[in-house]
């Protein structure tokens, strides 16, 4: 589908220029910049050398913008210090020259060698050229993908039907931006509503009702009249949107570039077990109705706050409020009745000094009971276990009025889960998404407002509202003008590769990928699916999880991974070990542990990473085949990954790999999950420290060519559709009670797992197997290659066979196998 | 090379300690001196983020004619000619004062300390508040989460001598990322103590998935 317009193309050739940094006395003289400069501009690529004093300071960005000038340089490295901190201002700099996010990268020579080693500089210099050739590597093989400008179509769309509408209506009139209303009610019946919804707020009434108004005269707001929400699909900027007619089969279709649920709670009365009769005994809302209606209201008024006993904790403060606003209301009209407030002790009282003034002026009581007793209603008397001194005490009552019900209401959930979310019923739909970046359009948070997503009260709901449109406002100014981009690091879907398996949709964490004719209910089949570019927030566990590899993470590929893995894999010594940390963490710690001037051995070579979730499986395969003796894996704490539990799925994959370097021989200690955070740099130089110690005892892989080979057979079978599918399906989601492949117990799914990563394995090495001999092969021959029993190996290349994954002819009544029949 | 005349770039001639410099419009004083690898101690200044002139330490003398100021060399621009002296006794004496007051201000911290000792600052006759405290309200991470960020998850609250960071109404903040940028950037370890209190607890913003 059209992206919209994309700007020039960079020069084809990767032309990289690397700055070495002294930064002062932290770098250099502690390694040796001299030699280092010499060793990297001996290495082919490299178009421009050149060591600045401080490269992050005017003069030295300067310096960087004159080179990348005079040389032409597309691909900038700057060998300093945080990228976390300075990438933004190295971005800045570069982008009017054309070089932009993604073709820079920071190597942290500071906190990663320099402040944190003992070597000599030598050595030290050693290792930062090793570190700079795998960031060259890295840049070398990115194509860059020019930035995708959202188009911002149509009108904002706010339905749901929720009193929040009118101030994102009102919000976004005022800066500009065209608006639909959509609701299914005219403007006398939503009047009428927000006494049932919002029950006693008397002095938001009228400000909602002048708000109405305005709305509903303002010319940039179109109201439309529909009738249920059918479906929504699209992508931010550009969404359909379509609704049944108000009466009749018929279906209006709206286009719309940004969509605002407005979804309010619905109140129903209390519970039955509390003895609601709508006669002596009401609720809230019937309270508002004769409060409204002005009938005579006389003797003692009791409102009885029971949100807490009635499970329903979030309401407890909001009937408290509303149940003051009505007792103040009652006695200002009625003097002679007598109002009391029975409230559980638990609920912190919302009342100011003036409030509670108030009160004693009006001769209003406010009674904390003791919540551990149930208060008991009988005729005259509620009976209730008071607080203070766990007396049973007795309170007179003509008029009992019990706290209403709140629950989402079933029209909220139908729209939430067109609008893609997962809903439980009588749930509140609040989620409280992870975010990383501070631009970040969360569907769920941002656009999803009112008081069945954050309990609130009305003047609570029309704020969520405001603030929701305010946000969006600015969006769709920036689209106006042409500069609302998406990030550059976000995830690209190949639709000729894509098989529909749904996978991603479910990984998914920021409901980016949606299908383009919307979601179904359940998993849509048959359907072909696209990445939201303003949703993504540029993870990668989506990407490494695909089985056909038809997710691509835009200049950050898999094919960027391993070239910069094989790059360090094959220059590293055999007593080195490599490792992946992710930016929140791993490498946050690395980081950390330099500035706080921790010292560890040079011999661990950390590669950062945005998130462990985009290493793919093939990536830690091709590590090892390259050279690698070890990898150690150090990401967030479980269940804390930033983005879409990407670490959690990384330990899916560390799974899978420890079992496949059994079948190749190979320990499985040699790769490792770790754990760290930033605020614990010392743990992070114990847990390097261990894992190099368990090197120590390992020592490097005996690299003959049988283990090389099936090494190899290794990195082949993580690209099979099978491995990557049953991988796929059994990533770790934390909240999930069942277990993968729907196995009785964990147990089983593991010999499963096992079983067909054998298979695989056995598969991959056949068909190396009859590459090397560029011949067919007998059983036995196959069997003794491989060091299989014949038995096994005949069911498998039975069935390989029988998938057309090989080709069996009989020859003299002898089986003979082969690669099979065709173009390879 | 384009055929039309290029604009003659201005130059800033200069001294540092008797050393000529030079610096073009835009540079202030201590990135041209730190360019020309001459040492002028600072704390907080950061690349990231834009000078602030809040630790006074930075400071220089500035000889113009027969005049003569002490001034921050992070936000001061240079002028032709100026003489500009990093070492002299006014410049040494605003530094010890400096130090002796940040030894008061945060005595836990180990980075002071050493700074203050290579002035040869090792006591204090200010009195001190708080003897575990790290914290010397630079506003590094304050600045790194406006302007870097781009968030504002943490500020400063009171004002005077109950200065102090935190964030709104002391809760941890739904705004914080949890980048850890400004643990980063602290001088000290005092923020690496206290993240736990601006980005809470990570776990309770992992709400179940969104799409299934």
């Amino acid at each position: 589908m059209k992206r919209g317009q994309a700007r020039k193309e960079t020069a084809p050739e990767p032309r990289l220029g690397v700055f070495l940094c002294e930064c002062g006395a932290e770098i250099s003289p502690r390694v040796d910049l001299d030699s280092l400069a010499k060793t990297v501009a001996g290495t082919p690529g490299v178009g421009h050398v050149e060591i600045l004093p401080f490269s992050c300071l005017t003069p030295g960005l300067s310096r960087i913008q004159e080179a990348v000038t005079q040389k032409g340089l597309n691909r900038i490295i700057v060998a300093g210090c945080e990228s976390r901190l300075l990438h933004k201002k190295f971005e800045q700099a570069l982008e009017i020259l054309g070089v932009e996010e993604g073709q820079i990268e920071l190597v942290n020579l500071r906190d990663h060698v320099a402040r944190v080693h003992l070597d000599d500089s030598n050595a030290l210099a050693e290792k930062g050229a090793k570190l700079i050739r795998a960031s060259q590597a890295w840049l070398q093989t990115m194509k860059p993908v020019a930035p995708i400008r959202i188009d911002f179509k149509g009108p904002v769309m706010v339905l749901g039907g929720g009193l929040a509408a009118y101030s994102a209506a009102k919000e976004l009139a005022e800066q500009g931006v065209d608006v639909v209303l959509a609701r299914q009610r005219d403007l006398k019946e939503e009047e009428e509503r927000e006494i049932q919804v919002y029950s006693g707020e008397f002095h938001t009434y009228d400000r909602l009702r002048h708000l109405m108004e305005e709305v509903e005269a303002n010319p940039l707001v179109q109201k439309v009249k529909v009738g249920e929400l059918k479906e929504a699909s699209g992508r931010f900027g550009d969404y359909t949107v379509t609704f049944s007619a108000p009466e009749g089969e018929e279906t209006q279709a709206f286009e719309a570039g940004a969509i605002i649920a407005a979804l309010d709670w619905e109140i129903s009365h209390q519970l039955p077990e509390f003895g609601h009769d709508g006669d002596s005994i009401i609720c809230q809302v019937e309270m508002n109705e004769l409060l409204r209606q002005g009938k005579l209201i006389q003797g003692r008024v009791v409102f009885w706050i029971n949100d807490l006993m009635a499970g329903q904790p979030f309401g407890a403060q909001l009937s408290l409020k509303s149940a003051w606003h009505m007792a103040e209301y009652l006695k200002e009209k009625f003097p002679e009745a007598q109002a009391a407030i029975l409230y559980d002790s638990d609920i912190t009282m919302p009342l100011g000094v003036v409030d509670r003034a108030q009160v004693r002026r009006l001769g209003i009581t406010l009674i904390p009971y003791d919540g551990s007793v149930r208060p008991a209603v009988k005729k005259d008397y509620i009976s209730f276990n008071r607080a203070s001194d766990r007396v049973e005490q007795d309170l007179e009552w003509n008029l009992l009025v019990l706290s209403p019900r709140r629950s989402p209401g079933g029209q909220a959930l139908k729209v939430a889960q067109i609008l893609g979310l997962e809903v439980k019923a009588e749930e509140v739909l609040e989620r409280s998404p992870q975010r990383v970046r501070p631009d970040q359009v969360v569907l769920g948070e941002k656009l999803m407002v009112g008081s069945a997503c954050q309990p609130c009260d009305l003047r609570g709901a029309l704020s969520q509202g405001r603030r929701v449109a305010a946000k969006t406002a600015v969006l769709v100014q920036k689209a106006r003008a042409g500069e609302l981009f998406a990030p550059r690091v976000i995830s690209l879907l190949d639709p000729d590769k894509c098989s529909v398996c749904t996978l991603c949709r479910e990984i998914c964490d920021c409901l980016a990928i949606q299908p383009v004719s919307g979601p179904v209910a359940g998993l849509g089949h048959n359907v072909p699916r696209m990445v939201d570019p303003m949703l993504c927030t540029g993870e990668g566990t989506c990407a490494a999880s695909c089985p056909e590899m038809a997710l691509t993470l835009m200049n950050c590929t898999m094919a960027q991974h391993e070239a910069r893995v094989t790059a360090l894999a094959q220059s590293l010594a055999p007593d080195e070990v490599m490792g992946f940390g992710c930016q929140w963490s791993g490498a946050a710690a690395a980081d950390q542990a330099g500035l706080r001037g921790f010292k560890y051995s040079g011999r661990f070579y950390l590669l950062p990473v945005r998130c462990l979730g985009q290493i793919d499986p093939v990536v830690m395969g091709r590590a090892f085949l390259e050279g690698a003796n070890g990898l150690l894996l150090i990401g967030c704490n479980p269940e804390e990954c930033h983005h879409s539990y990407g670490l959690d799925h990384t330990w899916s994959r560390v799974w899978v790999l420890k079992k496949l370097l059994a079948l190749c021989g190979v320990e499985r200690d040699r790769i490792a999950l770790a754990h760290s955070d930033i605020t614990q740099p010392d743990q992070y130089v114990k847990t390097v420290a261990s894992f190099l110690s368990t090197m120590d005892r390992l020592g490097p892989i005996q690299r003959d060519p049988d283990t090389q080979s099936k090494l190899k057979a290794l990195y082949d079978a993580i690209h099979t559709y099978r491995v990557r599918w049953v991988l796929g399906v059994s990533l770790r989601r934390p909240w999930e009670t069942t277990y993968p492949m729907h196995m009785p117990n964990p147990t089983a799914y593991d010999q499963t797992l096992t079983e067909i990563l054998t298979e695989e394995f056995f598969r991959a090495q056949v068909a190396n197997l009859f590459r090397q001999r560029g011949r067919s092969l007998q059983l036995p021959d196959i069997a003794q290659a491989l060091s299989v029993d014949e038995e096994r190996a005949y069911e498998y290349l039975k069935d390989m066979g029988h998938e057309g994954l090989i080709s069996i002819v009989f020859i003299n009544r002898n089986r003979y196998y082969g690669l099979p029949f065709g173009i390879q | 090379m384009s055929a039309q005349k290029r604009k003659p770039m201005i130059l800033i001639d200069f001294t540092i300690d008797g050393q000529p410099v030079q610096a073009r419009p835009g540079w202030s004083i201590l990135e041209t001196a730190r360019a020309y690898r001459i040492h002028i101690p600072t704390l907080c200044f950061h690349p990231a983020i834009s000078p602030w002139g809040g630790c006074r330490l930075c400071v220089v003398e500035m000889r113009y004619g027969k005049r003569s100021k002490v001034a921050v060399s992070c936000l001061t621009p240079p002028v032709h000619e100026l003489e500009v002296l990093t070492n002299s006794e006014r410049v040494m004496n605003v530094r010890r004062w400096v130090l002796e007051m940040l030894l008061a201000e945060c005595p836990a911290s180990r980075e002071i300390k050493n700074l203050a000792a290579q002035y040869g600052v090792t006591a204090t006759r200010f009195p001190i508040k708080d003897p575990h405290e790290e914290c010397l309200k630079c506003g590094r991470c304050v600045a790194v989460c406006n302007e870097v960020v781009g968030v504002g998850a943490l500020t400063f609250g009171s004002r005077g001598v109950k200065k102090q960071l935190e964030t709104p109404y002391r809760v941890p903040n739904n705004l914080c990322v949890g980048c850890g940028c400004c643990v980063s950037i602290c001088p000290t370890g005092a923020l690496q103590a206290r993240l736990d209190t601006v980005r809470g607890d990570i776990s309770r913003r992992t709400g179940h998935g969104f799409a299934h």
